[in-house]
């Protein structure tokens, strides 16, 4: 099938390649009636879905109807123009890692992480870090590959570095529940600070993660990748493999000024 | 004061670093009105931002618009070629730094007709200094880093010669409350240097942090105490009998350990040197507060601070009157040219 594919314009599908065939589903504040229906099509239609159905209905509660509907989605997507000099990393399972490390990197790597700061959230931190994992998949504190510590919640910055250094981290991990108040974000920048003063940036990986964080605005922070919502460990784990393998290669052509300009 | 002065008072430095207070306090702006400034007087820019400049839309808020960034043409930027794909204008990269970003690979690129491409560079110290010496090389006249957030790390006079700060209402609500948070940020970053001649003698021969006794001994600190916040090491520290000279900090020098510092010292004297004002970590207090309670602070390397930009405006929130402001500030910090490079959008 994958050779059948052309990536420059890709839809998605149900029944046959390029059908163009979604689902979606959604709540109307409406009784449920048959009027309900037609204005459930018609929030199709304007999403711009042709062929819209109405596949299934049902009442809520008093005055609210949920639907879920069947439509076909013209536009197409040129992957391959989004991967060309874009941030990539193709996912690894937690077996690929381990071998991953053991080859390319010849040693378990080092991860420290925490919730910084004020924030007491460390369900995030703990899915990513800890053996148990989340959903059924381990956290990297149960990858060979890997040695976790995981310091837990309300560590304040400075100490987390120090802790880094101790270690002798490849990456450090941090967990924020983002808000729009950005006493969550200086937090978050007051690590990068501090990774700089004590002059370990480039030895380092500096990792986000949070409900509202995505690689935009980590790369504001300083950060060198931002995991949001959906981010399971072996994801986490991929990226820091992979990009601790590219730095090393970097490090040894020696990428200097000199080079860059000749 | 407009750009014109704002460009004299940087002419000569190779590289610029435009840091803010906080998002939104006016960086973007200064940069426009400095880019247009330094192509006017026919110098060629080169580009790069520590995080992101030039985007469309607010990564935190979409309602707030942001300005282009319009390099001039022959202008050079450092950032990844996905932006520059994006902007629709022609380029050449003339070098693929091997540096990666959340947003991708950084490239130096050559903008012959210019345009205004998103700009996202490398965001480390080290890596910032290599893309804007390649820009130099490459026959940028001034390359100018842009900063992001309250991110002061490009301060650093390892990565550039001359600072602007940009501060705005953003910052506060009350007026009064932005001009104490600038100053005390201008006064950081315009910390004394260090003269005594065993503090230059020991940071000449040690890179980690350590402690000048009373007579003249040096023994080396660890990070544990710096950064940890051990209060009964520093203590003892505080304790000998022959006293502290001077503390020499090779990395960051945390709040907590000026506060445990001068607890410590107990109304004696205590100097501390730290390797420049970008690695000095104050929030609680200013550096003059902590001066007041005979607690000074010394950099080994001072920062070149420029000048000081004002931005009335707090996006989709309220605004200042500019005049006052800019009298305001220009009150407090007496040899500091402050000034506001508007419009700013609401």
């Amino acid at each position: 099938v994958p050779e059948a594919v052309d990536h420059s314009r890709i839809r998605p599908y149900g029944d046959h390649l390029d059908d163009g065939l979604v689902q979606v589903s959604f709540s109307l504040p409406v009784p449920y009636a048959l009027s309900a229906r037609e204005a459930a099509l018609e929030i199709g239609r304007k999403m711009q879905l042709e062929e819209p159905e109405v596949v299934h209905y049902q009442r809520l509660c008093d005055g609210y109807t949920y639907f879920v509907l069947y439509g076909r989605c013209r536009p197409t997507v040129d992957v391959t123009e989004l991967r060309r000099g874009a941030f990539e990393i193709e996912y690894m399972s937690e077996h690929e890692i381990n071998s991953y490390v053991a080859e390319h990197i010849g040693r378990p790597i080092v991860v420290v992480g925490a919730s910084t700061g004020t924030d007491t959230h460390s369900v995030g931190i703990d899915a990513i870090l800890n053996m148990k994992g989340v959903d059924g998949r381990h956290g990297l504190e149960a990858y060979p590959g890997f040695r976790v510590h995981n310091f837990g919640s309300q560590v304040p910055n400075a100490r987390l570095v120090a802790e880094a250094i101790e270690v002798d981290a490849d990456a450090i991990l941090v967990s924020q529940t983002v808000t729009q108040q950005s006493l969550h974000l200086h937090n978050l920048t007051e690590l990068v600070e501090i990774v700089e003063a004590e002059g370990i940036r480039d030895q380092v990986l500096l990792i986000c993660g949070g409900a509202r964080l995505s690689n935009e605005l980590a790369k504001e922070l300083g950060y060198d990748a931002g995991f949001f919502k959906g981010t399971y460990p072996n994801h986490v784990g991929t990226f820091i493999a992979r990009e601790l393998k590219a730095r090393r290669d970097l490090t040894a052509t020696e990428a200097s000024a000199v080079e860059m300009t000749t | 004061m407009t750009a014109a002065l704002l460009a004299d008072r940087i002419a000569g430095a190779a590289r610029v670093s435009v840091i803010g207070m906080a998002k939104n306090a006016g960086k973007t702006r200064t940069l426009v009105a400095l880019v247009e400034e330094l192509d006017a007087r026919g110098l060629r820019v080169g580009l790069t931002s520590v995080g992101r400049d030039g985007e469309r839309d607010d990564v935190l808020d979409p309602r707030i618009p942001k300005p282009p960034v319009p390099v001039p043409p022959g202008g050079l930027v450092a950032t990844s070629e996905r932006f520059l794909r994006q902007a629709g204008m022609p380029y050449e990269v003339l070098a693929h730094s091997g540096y990666s970003t959340p947003v991708g690979n950084t490239v130096i690129a050559f903008l012959p007709y210019g345009g205004s491409p998103e700009i996202a560079g490398p965001s480390s110290n080290a890596a910032t200094a290599r893309v804007c010496d390649a820009m130099l090389a490459l026959g940028a006249d001034q390359v100018i880093i842009d900063g992001a957030f309250n991110r002061r790390a490009a301060a650093s006079p390892a990565v550039a010669d001359v600072v602007i700060l940009a501060t705005g209402a953003t910052l506060h609500r009350s007026l009064n409350e932005v001009v104490a948070l600038t100053v005390a940020a201008a006064e950081l970053m315009t910390l004394p240097k260090a003269s005594a001649p065993q503090v230059i003698e020991a940071a000449a021969v040690s890179d980690g942090s350590v402690v000048i006794t009373g007579t003249g001994e040096v023994m080396p600190l660890h990070r544990r105490v710096t950064l940890g916040g051990v209060p009964e090491e520093v203590e003892r520290l505080f304790g000998r009998p022959d006293g502290v000279s001077h503390v020499l900090l090779g990395g960051a020098l945390c709040e907590a350990f000026v506060e445990e510092a001068r607890r410590a010292a107990r109304g004696r004297e205590v100097r501390l040197v730290a390797r420049d004002s970008s690695r000095v970590f104050l929030s609680a207090r200013s550096s003059a507060w902590y001066l007041r309670q005979n607690v000074s602070i010394e950099v080994l390397r001072p920062t070149a601070l420029a000048g000081l930009t004002v931005n009335p405006v707090a996006p989709l929130a309220y605004r200042f009157d500019s005049t006052w402001f800019l009298k305001r500030m220009a009150a407090e910090l007496v040899n500091l040219p402050v000034c506001d490079l508007g419009p700013h959008t609401s």
